[in-house]
C-alpha cells in the first residue's frame, strides 16, 4: 500500500425524486481510497452505502440527481462522457454484487461470458480467449476449469457463481474493486472462503477495495479502514482497530453493542431506540441526533464537521467538540 | 408429574421424492432429515445450526407435524405426534407456535393486525367473547412491544422489526409451551435484532416457553442458546451445552470447529492471515456421501470415515459428536477455536 489517493469522493451529495418528495439519500459525504487499501462501508439498511457504491460506477437509476466530485486517479468521473466512463466500468474499476445469479446471464455459458470482457475491453491477450479465460477461473481457485468454462450460471453454486464474478472482474486488472455485500448471501464456510479469495487477490494484484456491507464480521475480516453510514452521513471513519476497540460516535457505540456477542444469560443487548429516519424530511443538524442520548440543542440544528480522535480516526459529532 | 423433556425425537427421518425427467424418476430422494434423535427441555433454548440445505428447517416443521415423517417419532410432553387424528393434532397445535424468517411474507397483507391476532384464539376457541378476544389482542401486543394504536394497521404500515413484532405474537397468543424460531432475525439489521432478540428472551421468562431456535448465524446462537445442536446434511454431528462449551470453544467435531472459526473475528487483534477454512462445498443430499458424510471435506478423514458412518455418542455429560475421531479435532483444531472464543470474551470485557 503506498500513501497515494486513488478515489476521491469529495462532498457528495445525492438526491432521488419520488412522487413523495425529494429523498436527500446522500448527504455531503467526502471518502478517499489509496492505493491497495480495503475501504468498508458499513450500515444499515437505508443508510445510503450501496448509493454511494453505484454512484462511483454512475449506475443510478434515472431519477437521483448526483452533486460534487469523484475523482478517480485525478479524473472526475461523474464529468466524464459515457463513452470515456465506459472504458473505465468494469475494466479499471470492477464490480461484484450480492447476488451474482442476477448478474449472470443465464442463457450463456460461463466461458462465452467471460470471453466478452476480453472483446469489449479489447484486453491485450498472450494466448487464445479460452485459455485466458480458464487462466482467470483457476485464480479464483474454481475446480476443473476446462468443464466450468462450458457451464451455464444455473449448474453452479452461489460460492461458485460469485468466483465467477471475481475472475470477470479480473480480465480487467481492475485498480478498485467494488464489492457490494458479496457475500451477504452465502454460507457461512463459503463465506470465509470468498473473502480469503478476495484479500489473496488484493495482495497478487494490489487492487483496492471498496466493500459495502452491513456486517461487522466482513469488516473486522477485510477492511483497513471503515466508515460507518448512519442515514446518508458518515458517523465515523477510521482504521478498522481504532473504531472497532475505541468507538466514539454514539451510533457507533450502539452498534458494536447491539451485536449478539456473549450469552444471553450474562448480559442484554444494547437497543438503540426509534427508526431510521425518512429521508425526504431527514432530521436537521446531525441526522442521528432524534435516537441520540445525547443530543443537544447544536445537534438539532448543525451538522457536525469532523473531529479528529487520532491520526485518521474522524468522528463527526458535537458531543466531541469542535468549534 | 412434570416431565424434563418437553419433546423427545427419535431416529426421525423425511425423504422428498424428486421426479425428474419425462417419466419420472423412481426412487429419487432429498434426504432432508435422516435420522435425527435428540431430545429438547422443557423451558430451554435448543439452538439449531447447520448451513443451507442440512435439513434444519425440515426437521422444525416435522416437530410440528407441518409436513409428516417419513419414519421416526416425535414425542411432544409424552404424546405421539404423528399418532394423533386431525382432531386431536389441531387440540395439542394450541401449544406451539412458529415464527419464520421473513415476516412479510408470513402475515396476510390484506388483514389488519386485529384480524391476524384474532384468527388464532378463533381457531382454537379462545375467549368467550369479543370484549375477551379484543382485551387478550391489546394485552399480547403490549408484551410485544406494539399498542392499541397498531390494531387496525396493515403489516406494509409496518417496519420489518414491528412486523417480526406481530409474527411472535401470534405465535404465542395461544399461550403455547413451545415455539419454533425459524431464523427469526436473519432478514434484520443489527440494531432491531438485539431488539427482538431481547424481547424473545424477556417472553420465554415470562412465559416459561420452550423454544427451538433455527440459525445460519453463530453469533445469534452462541448468544441465545442453552444447548446446541449442529447439522450437516441432514445428521445431527453434534449436541453441546452453549455457556460450558460452546461459548468456550470446546467442540469436538471438526465441522462444528470449522464454522465456529469462520465466525469473522471481530476482534481486530484476532485477525490471522492464515485463516483456518474449511475446503469444499455442501454436497448433494440426493446422494449424500458413504461412512461419515463430511469426510469429502475433513482435513482429518480417514479409510474408516469413508466406510462406516459414526454414530452420536456422548463423549462427556451431555456433550454428544458423531465423529470416529474427535481427539484429533480436539489437537488441532479444538485450541483455536477455544483463543476465538476468548477473544469475543475479551472485547466484552474490554470493549464497554
Amino acid at each position: 500500500m503506498n500513501n497515494e489517493i486513488l478515489l476521491k469522493i469529495e462532498d457528495l451529495y445525492v438526491n432521488f425524486r419520488t412522487d413523495e418528495g425529494i429523498a436527500k439519500v446522500i448527504d455531503g459525504i467526502s471518502l478517499s481510497i489509496r492505493y491497495g487499501e480495503v475501504l468498508a462501508l458499513m450500515g444499515e439498511t437505508g443508510c445510503g452505502k450501496s448509493t454511494v457504491a453505484k454512484s462511483i460506477l454512475r449506475l443510478l437509476p434515472k431519477n437521483a440527481e448526483v452533486r460534487g466530485k469523484i475523482l478517480f486517479k485525478g479524473t472526475n468521473l461523474l464529468d466524464l462522457p459515457e463513452s470515456e466512463l465506459r472504458k473505465i466500468r468494469g475494466k479499471e474499476i470492477g464490480m461484484i454484487f450480492q447476488e451474482p445469479l442476477t448478474a449472470l446471464n443465464p442463457v450463456f455459458t460461463i466461458g462465452n461470458q467471460m470471453s466478452e470482457m476480453f472483446k469489449i475491453h479489447k484486453l491485450r491477450i498472450k494466448r487464445t480467449i479460452q485459455e485466458e479465460v480458464i487462466e482467470l477461473l483457476k485464480n479464483v481457485r474454481i475446480p476443473d476449469p476446462q468443464r466450468r468454462y462450458y457451464s451455464y450460471p444455473f449448474e453452479l453454486s452461489g460460492g461458485m457463481r460469485q468466483r465467477v464474478m471475481i475472475a470477470m472482474m479480473l480480465a480487467g486488472r481492475p485498480s478498485l474493486l467494488i464489492a457490494d455485500e458479496p457475500t451477504s448471501a452465502l454460507d457461512v464456510t463459503i463465506q470465509a472462503q470468498i473473502l480469503k479469495l478476495l484479500m489473496d487477490l488484493r495482495n497478487k494484484y494490489n487492487m483496492s477495495i471498496l466493500i459495502i456491507t452491513h456486517d461487522p464480521g466482513v469488516v473486522a475480516e477485510m477492511a483497513d479502514r471503515v466508515a460507518i453510514m448512519y442515514a446518508g452521513q458518515i458517523a465515523e471513519v477510521g482504521p478498522v482497530r481504532d473504531i472497532f476497540l475505541n468507538p466514539q460516535h454514539p451510533y457507533t457505540r450502539g452498534l458494536l453493542r447491539a451485536l449478539p456477542l456473549g450469552h444471553k444469560e450474562e448480559r442484554e443487548l444494547e437497543n438503540i431506540p426509534g427508526r431510521v429516519p425518512n429521508l425526504i424530511n431527514p432530521p436537521p443538524g446531525c441526522r442521528f441526533h432524534p435516537r441520540c442520548p445525547y443530543a443537544m440543542e447544536r445537534c438539532r440544528k448543525v451538522k457536525p464537521k469532523p473531529v479528529v480522535i487520532s491520526d485518521e480516526h474522524y468522528v463527526f459529532c458535537h458531543l466531541l467538540g469542535g468549534e | 408429574m412434570v416431565r424434563d423433556d418437553l419433546i423427545i425425537v427419535k431416529d426421525l427421518k423425511k425423504y422428498f421424492p424428486i421426479r425428474a425427467g419425462l417419466f419420472g424418476t423412481k426412487g429419487v430422494f432429498v434426504r432432508a432429515v435422516d435420522g435425527v434423535s435428540l431430545t429438547i427441555k422443557r423451558g430451554e433454548t435448543f439452538g439449531l445450526a447447520g448451513e443451507s440445505g442440512c435439513g434444519k428447517s425440515t426437521f422444525a416443521r416435522l416437530l410440528l407435524r407441518l409436513i409428516e415423517p417419513t419414519a421416526g417419532k416425535v414425542l411432544f410432553d409424552g404424546i405421539d405426534l404423528f399418532s394423533l387424528s386431525k382432531k386431536e393434532l389441531r387440540k395439542l397445535r394450541r401449544r406451539m407456535g412458529i415464527v419464520f424468517q421473513d415476516p412479510k411474507s408470513s402475515l396476510n397483507p390484506r388483514m389488519t393486525i386485529y384480524n391476524i391476532l384474532k384468527r388464532p384464539l378463533e381457531i382454537h376457541g379462545i375467549g368467550s367473547s369479543k370484549e375477551e378476544r379484543l382485551n387478550m389482542i391489546i394485552e399480547i401486543l403490549e408484551k410485544v412491544g406494539l399498542g392499541e394504536e397498531h390494531l387496525n394497521r396493515y403489516p406494509h404500515e409496518l417496519s420489518g422489526g414491528q412486523q417480526q413484532r406481530v409474527s411472535i405474537a401470534r405465535a404465542i397468543i395461544t399461550k403455547p409451551d413451545f415455539v419454533v424460531l425459524d431464523e427469526p432475525t436473519s432478514a434484520l439489521d443489527i440494531s432491531v435484532q438485539a431488539q427482538i432478540l431481547n424481547l424473545l428472551v424477556k417472553l420465554q421468562r415470562e412465559f416459561k416457553l420452550t423454544y427451538l431456535f433455527i440459525t445460519h448465524n453463530l453469533m445469534v446462537l452462541q448468544y441465545i442458546s442453552d444447548r446446541v445442536g449442529i447439522m450437516y446434511l441432514g445428521k445431527v454431528v453434534e449436541i453441546m451445552n452453549t455457556r460450558d462449551e460452546l461459548n468456550l470453544g470446546k467442540v469436538y467435531h471438526p465441522y462444528t470447529a470449522f464454522l465456529m472459526l469462520s465466525i469473522p473475528a471481530v476482534d481486530i487483534r484476532e485477525r490471522r492471515r492464515d485463516k483456518i477454512i474449511v475446503p469444499g462445498e455442501v454436497p448433494s443430499s440426493i446422494n449424500p456421501p458413504t461412512g461419515c458424510r463430511f469426510h469429502p471435506r475433513c482435513p482429518f478423514a480417514k479409510e474408516e470415515c469413508k466406510s462406516k458412518e459414526p454414530p452420536l455418542l456422548e463423549i462427556r455429560r451431555g456433550h454428544y459428536v458423531a465423529c470416529h475421531f474427535p481427539s484429533i479435532t480436539e489437537e488441532k483444531l479444538t485450541p483455536y477455536v477455544e483463543e476465538r472464543m476468548e477473544s469475543i470474551r475479551r472485547l466484552l470485557r474490554g470493549g464497554s
